[in-house]
């Protein structure tokens, strides 16, 4: 500490969405790190850097995006890149901020990406509801075209490299963010998730090879090129670094997306940049409404891609959701399964079904009207849904559910006992909280 | 070749090969995995969970609908976990459905794969039960299809089978999670939807959500009777489900093993088969003395003792030749077998043809000429291998539905499509290039197409120099075909017949011709059908795999009719009577000659009656003065015949002029064979017995013959051997043989030859071996336009419908349909004042009829088009009087004649000029009213 944002560093800045403004912030800025990728990095060669650089996907799985594009086959087949920014996971909010203050950044990191991978054209994947971050974006793809960054010749660099950017709006659907569903919507078709394998790379966008990456893992590109993998092997844990947004939301005095290197500490993040909790700290989930839940004892975790994993939980979109002893534990949970049971596509016998009747039983637990042997019915369906899916977003409710019968057992098992809340909240009304102090 | 792999699968040894799924595997090793979302027909998605195995060193359980085998792998589909989880899966799928779906209390529990899977997995009672949801959308409306959403269990097998194998979108699901739900498009009810009921989403429900109406309302099914569709030529194989406490058909699902349909079936097949039980069925032969005296009822032996007598009386008066039978090909093989034989030995004379005369005959013709076999050269089988699919002439999608969506399904494959036609049919919307030629300009296009292969090199020298015969003369009369110059004959912008002809010729023989009857009905029908021929053969397009000419025929048994021998100058296999080994052969099976005259083709026939030489006419299930063309002749020849016996399901215009009707037997209440336009023989089977006093074709000729002294003891099977004996290519063919296989194409050279998926392999089967080439002008149409007659008329068939119609408009598929219209384009209707809906008179040279009008741009400019599946219509009183030269194949499509409007939308009141006679004619027939007409419930009319 203090450490120098990289990705946020301009967001406060006027007209830091612009082309113009893009260009005047000079070192590897304004397309020079794209430049330098394409004059200086053969494609095969682009992709072994940022694969030794262990750039991992901001999306939520945190795989090496370098391997990933490995996976293209070489059939010769045209292949595409599809930018996954559809950010829709409860408790996150960090792709859309990129969208709105840096879309340069992102154009930048896609012809890095493209260039490595061959592509010729890439999709853009917005979730429909960002209507002014598809406007920023539209307009930087806009300006880039008139300047000739992009289209016919990338940069006019005469490498005869070809880029088309396009974006498609989803229309409103979590599932749309789901790699192959969100293929599958942008194929103009409804955003059914597909079996895998083949997966995207081999056969994804009508059929092609795909390579997804998510907006936050792309706009990582420009840094990598621009500062070299050294310096970023050194942001945080070599085996996942790199400068990250944290989305801290909840009972903390200051929510907000913050940047800091992987492998800071949760405490850190919450008292140091979110302002503390307000009240007393029950619980935390670290990395999106999906994820399993820790309890306090777990702040002083670091907070990246393995160590997170290795306490049970996983970073995910690293959307950090903080709760206070307000919240009944049955009620945050009928919350989200409200939510992913909404959202299931209905492909799946497990999803479709498994996820109505968790929401079905959660809320008998809520409102009092639980069976006795409710709790292991509950534990019965998870087992039956968790991974017997075609996409993970069943598991997006198991591992919640599991993870809170788990953590807070005694609460779960009051509302069968006692048809009623250990916190004294009425059933189905979520505790008010006091009135956070906005970060910005 | 696919390389070889071992896994182990629930303890057992299985092979398989590399790209198979689990699943694939082990239903080929016979263990049973349990799956709901899985077809063989449909792409896997992994959706119901039911199929799940335990894979050694893979973490997750996963489907084996999807996962694929590997080399080594061992999977457990049985183990305790994987039991457990699918045990919950069912109970969930059994949630919310209906009480009534319990055990033992099924509509149909042999259909019902979600309960054999539950009991398999179970889980016959659920702990998730909600029994019926009271929102759950019933929907009844489509005539023939029910649905019930609480039984659905959101496996998508209705959406993917519309979508895979129909190639419709009719059905999507909408929704999410619990409340996702199958709905259709325009999001109403299956009636007002785009449905073109074919009942794949039937087939393909594991459930009973979606069913045939007939099922639910006639309860139980006891016995499957696997046979063969008697309405067009694709020769679809289906399992008739009969309820044998009230011999009636309940439901027809295809035959998911035929390798000609997979299971599907159009509209027609599935669902248009209540006719049999129609009120206006005949059911007791029916007499008259002269044609002014009203029919009446007459025993068996009466009928048949009229016709002797007659047959005798005439015979002896005027000679064998003064004597004629028409048979059908709508009939058995062994029908028309008999019928032949028949006709040769009682009537003495060759006085026979069948009505492919009126529509295939010049493929008889052409092909024979050409290749030295009256026969398609490839099979079905080489719709999915070729590169490039070139449909002319045919409206597949109605007229043939199973092969229509054969050809669509393997053009979004990647195969080409090119469609030549007047009308912009859907295969021609979907097409990569459509021709929209001009009526009578098949020759003008064909040698265009040649002459461009010719000319930039794309034909296939090697073979022509090694396999064919006169390609000089051919490539000196295309000299004179470059598209540019026969623009004004084909309509068609020359450049488009480049591109066509770069397509078809550029695959290096992989490209495959279907053609119909847009090909043979014209004045120079068999010319059409060599021009096809030559541009196949000087490509290399024959006699390999994905490379073939196939004739779509008709009606279903038009192949079978005409090798059997149903023709004036051929017998069986199209043998010619006068050649003296022939007649030799035949003598010894026979133990008689064969006639010595010529014998008359159809039309001929209709001339010699009307010329008084013709004076017993025997028509077998065709209705010859509603579907041949000039009607006025036809009836002309009926009047002036002394005595005609009809043989149908119906009264119809036709045998409204007989002295003797019997009622014959339906494709449901008969044994026998079919042959289908890849020579596939089928079998079809009895399902119910006939109604009345109904009999066979086959027992009618025989009870007949035998009065004449025949002593005739055949069965369909004894016949075939009988068949066997004097025709080559049957000669391994044998009931038994067909009972054990989905059928078998001739050629079926012994008892141990499989039969013959493709011709022409190795050699052609002309005596020399060659590929005859023939160099072939254009010529133009027989009927001429003129400032009279400006516009060319051209027909063809609705999907709803078929032909005249007789069996089809006697079931529930009339909510759909219910009159012809003129097709006209939008610019013609502008110029001549007519507005949608109007009513037209169309004139030839012959005579007018009056129908309404659609203005669509469907059918190109300077052409109308209308169907004749309507005896209002008379369609056929005004049609060309022209016929092919060597066939004299009727020229039904082009008729030059003047369109004019009449009146608006209100029929005018002398709309039926000629008085032909409605559906239910006023000839007065006394008949028991044995069947109701069946309307199914629900069934709105569709506007
Ligand atoms: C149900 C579900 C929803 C998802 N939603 C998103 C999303 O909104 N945004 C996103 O970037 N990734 C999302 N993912 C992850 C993507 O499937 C995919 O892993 C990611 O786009 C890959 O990009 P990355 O490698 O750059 O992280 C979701 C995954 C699942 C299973
Ligand atoms: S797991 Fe759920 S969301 Fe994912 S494909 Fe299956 S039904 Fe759809
Ligand atoms: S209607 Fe039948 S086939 Fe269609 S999704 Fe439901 S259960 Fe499956
Ligand atoms: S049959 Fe495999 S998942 Fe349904």
């Amino acid at each position: 500490m203090p450490y120098e944002p990289v990705i946020s560093k301009y967001w406060k800045t006027p007209e830091s969405w612009t082309l113009k403004q893009y260009q005047s912030r000079g070192d590897y800025w304004g397309y020079a790190a794209a430049k330098k990728a394409i004059t200086e990095f053969e494609p095969k060669a682009l992709i072994s850097y940022v694969k030794d650089s262990n750039l991992r996907g901001r999306g939520g799985a945190g795989f090496s995006t370098g391997l990933k594009w490995t996976f293209l086959p070489e059939n010769g087949k045209p292949r595409f890149l599809a930018v996954n920014a559809d950010e829709s996971e409860p408790g996150t909010f960090k792709d859309r901020q990129i969208l709105a203050y840096d879309p340069h950044q992102l154009i930048e990191g896609i012809i890095i990406c493209c260039w490595a991978i061959g592509a010729k054209h890439a999709y853009v994947f917005v979730r429909g509801e960002f209507v002014r971050e598809i406007n920023r974006l539209q307009s930087a793809i806009d300006e880039c075209y008139a300047a000739g960054i992009l289209g016919e010749d990338v940069l006019r660099l005469g490498k005869g490299f070809k880029l088309d950017i396009t974006v498609l709006r989803g229309a409103g659907a979590y599932i749309c963010g789901e790699e192959t569903g969100l293929l599958s919507a942008a194929e103009g078709k409804r955003a059914y998730p597909k079996i895998k394998p083949p997966f995207p790379a081999v056969e994804g966008f009508f059929r092609f090879p795909t390579i997804v990456n998510n907006v936050e893992t792309l706009s990582n590109l420009p840094h990598i090129v621009g500062k070299g993998k050294e310096w970023y092997l050194q942001q945080g844990p070599a085996a996942g670094p790199g400068p990250k947004l944290y989305c801290i939301s909840g009972h903390v005095r200051k929510p907000g997306v913050y940047e800091a290197p992987l492998g800071t500490k949760l405490r850190t993040l919450i008292d140091e940049y979110a302002g503390g909790v307000i009240g007393t700290l029950k619980a935390i989930i670290p990395g999106g409404s999906s994820m399993p839940i820790f309890t306090p004892d777990k702040l002083d975790l670091a907070m990246d891609f393995d160590t997170v994993r290795s306490a049970g939980s996983f970073l995910g979109s690293a959307g950090v959701i903080v709760m206070n002893d307000s919240v009944c534990m049955v009620n945050a949970l009928l919350n989200l399964a409200k939510f992913y049971h909404h959202e299931s596509c209905g492909q799946c016998t497990p999803c479709r079904e498994g996820l109505g009747w968790l929401e079905k039983l959660v809320h008998r637990l809520e409102f009092g009207h639980a069976h006795d042997n409710d709790l292991d019915l509950i534990k019965e369906v998870c087992g039956m849904i968790s991974k017997r899916t075609i996409c993970l977003l069943s598991d997006s409710l198991v591992m919640p559910v599991e993870s809170y019968m788990k953590a807070f057992f005694k609460e779960f098992e009051y509302h069968v006992k006692e048809k009623k809340c250990m916190t004294g909240g009425q059933p189905g009304v979520w505790a008010p909280c006091e009135e956070p102090a906005l970060a910005r | 070749m696919a390389q070889g792999i071992r896994l182990t699968i629930n303890g057992k040894v299985c092979s398989g090969e590399q790209g198979e799924t689990i699943l694939q595997v082990a239903r080929r090793e016979g263990i049973y995995i349990p799956t709901l979302c899985h077809d063989d027909r449909l792409k896997s998605i992994g959706a119901c969970r039911t199929c799940i195995g335990e894979i050694a060193g893979v973490k997750n359980l996963q489907s084996t609908c999807t996962y694929p085998a590997s080399d080594g792998m061992v999977v457990d589909t049985e183990n305790a976990r994987v039991k457990s989880v699918r045990k919950v899966v069912c109970e969930l799928l059994l949630s919310d459905h209906p009480a009534e779906l319990k055990p033992g209390e099924q509509v149909q529990p042999r259909e019902n794969d979600l309960l054999s899977v539950c009991s398999h997995s179970g889980a016959m009672e659920s702990r998730f039960r909600t029994g019926r949801t009271s929102e759950a959308r019933v929907d009844v409306s489509h005539p023939f299809i029910a649905f019930d959403d609480d039984k659905c269990i959101n496996c998508f097998r209705c959406i993917r089978g519309c979508n895979e194998v129909q190639g419709e979108d009719v059905l999507t699901m909408a929704g999410r999670g619990f409340s996702a739900f199958i709905a259709n498009d325009y999001n109403k009810n299956y009636l007002d939807s785009t449905c073109v009921s074919c009942g794949q989403c039937v087939q393909q429900c594991p459930t009973g959500a979606l069913e045939d109406k007939t099922l639910l309302e006639k309860g139980k099914w006891d016995k499957e009777v696997k046979t063969t569709c008697a309405y067009c030529g694709t020769g679809c194989s289906m399992i008739a489900r009969v309820k044998t406490e009230t011999n009636e058909v309940v439901s027809i699902r295809g035959n998911d093993k035929s390798p000609v349909n997979y299971g599907h079936l159009c509209v027609k097949g599935r669902y248009a088969y209540s006719y049999g039980r129609h009120k206006e069925r005949l059911l007791h032969p029916l007499v008259r003395e002269s044609r002014d005296q009203p029919f009446r009822r007459a025993s068996w032996e009466e009928a048949v003792s009229m016709v002797v007598r007659n047959l005798r009386r005439i015979k002896d008066k005027y000679g064998p030749s003064a004597c004629a039978g028409i048979s059908s090909s709508r009939a058995a093989n062994e029908e028309n077998y008999l019928f032949q034989k028949f006709v040769r030995t009682f009537f003495g004379t060759n006085n026979v043809d069948n009505c492919s005369r009126v529509c295939h005959s010049p493929t008889a013709y052409g092909l024979r000429e050409a290749y030295g076999e009256s026969a398609g050269t490839g099979g079905y089988e080489d719709i999915e291998l070729a590169k490039v699919i070139l449909v002319i002439g045919s409206n597949p999608t109605e007229a043939h539905p199973i092969l229509g969506d054969r050809i669509r399904q393997a053009a979004r494959r990647g195969a080409k499509m090119i469609v030549i036609d007047p009308r912009r049919t859907q295969t021609a919307r979907e097409a990569d290039l459509h021709l929209p030629v001009r009526p009578g300009g098949n020759v003008a296009i064909l040698n265009a197409m040649a002459h461009v292969c010719v000319k930039e090199g794309l034909i296939d020298r090697e073979f022509i120099a090694r396999r064919t015969k006169g390609f000089e003369q051919l490539a000196a009369v295309l000299e004179k075909y470059a598209p540019e110059d026969v623009a004004a004959l084909t309509g068609v912008d020359p450049e488009l017949i480049r591109q066509a002809a770069r397509l078809y010729g550029g695959t290096g023989g992989q490209s495959v011709i279907h053609y119909g009857l847009g090909v043979t009905e014209h004045s120079h029908g068999s010319d059409g059908v060599l021009c096809i021929a030559n541009l196949a053969t000087i490509t290399g397009n024959v006699g390999k795999p994905g490379a073939a000419v196939i004739p779509m025929r008709g009606q279903n048994n038009v192949q079978g009719s005409s090798d059997m021998g149903a023709l004036p100058q051929t017998v069986t296999e199209y043998q010619k009577h006068n050649d003296p080994v022939v007649r030799e052969l035949y003598r010894a099976v026979w133990g008689t000659d064969l006639p010595t005259d010529p014998g008359l083709k159809l039309p001929q026939m209709f001339d010699a009656a009307v010329e008084g030489k013709l004076k017993f006419l025997w028509i077998i299930g065709e209705d010859i003065l509603q579907s041949d063309p000039d009607s006025n002749h036809v009836e002309a020849a009926l009047d002036a015949a002394e005595f005609v016996v009809g043989q149908d399901l119906f009264l119809n215009e036709t045998n409204k002029k007989a002295h003797v009707i019997f009622p014959a037997a339906s494709f449901l209440e008969k044994e026998g064979t079919f042959t289908n336009a890849e020579r596939r023989i089928q079998r079809i089977r009895k399902a119910v017995e006939p109604p009345g006093e109904c009999k066979s074709d086959f027992e009618i000729i025989q009870q007949v013959a035998n009065v004449l002294g025949a002593n005739w003891n055949y069965t369909p099977a004894s016949i075939v051997s009988e068949i066997a004996r004097v025709t080559k290519v049957w000669a391994g063919v044998t009931f038994d043989r067909l009972d054990s296989s989905e059928g078998m194409q001739w050629p079926v050279w012994d008892g141990q030859h499989e039969g013959s998926r493709r011709l022409h392999t190795e050699k052609s089967m002309h005596k020399d071996g060659l590929i005859k080439l023939h160099a072939l002008e254009y010529h133009p149409p027989g009927d001429e336009l003129s400032e009279e007659y400006p516009f060319e008329l051209t027909t063809g068939r609705k999907l709803e419908q078929y032909n005249v119609g007789t069996q089809t408009r006697r079931t529930g598929i009339s909510v759909y349909d219910t009159e012809d219209r003129l097709e006209i384009h939008p610019e013609d209707a502008k110029r001549l004042g007519v507005l949608e809906d109007d009513w037209v008179e169309i004139k030839s040279r012959r005579d007018a009829i009056r129908l309404r009008a659609q203005v669509t741009n469907r059918i190109r400019e300077g052409t109308v088009f209308t169907t004749f599946h309507f005896p209002e219509t008379a369609l056929n009183r005004i049609t060309s009087g022209h016929h092919d030269g060597p066939t004299m194949c009727p020229e039904y499509k082009f008729t030059a004649v003047s369109v004019m409007r009449v009146g608006g939308r209100e029929e005018p009141a002398e709309k039926h000029q000629h008085g032909a006679v409605p559906l239910s004619g006023e000839v007065p027939v006394e008949s028991e009213r044995a069947f109701e007409v069946h309307v199914p419930a629900g069934a709105a009319r569709r506007q």
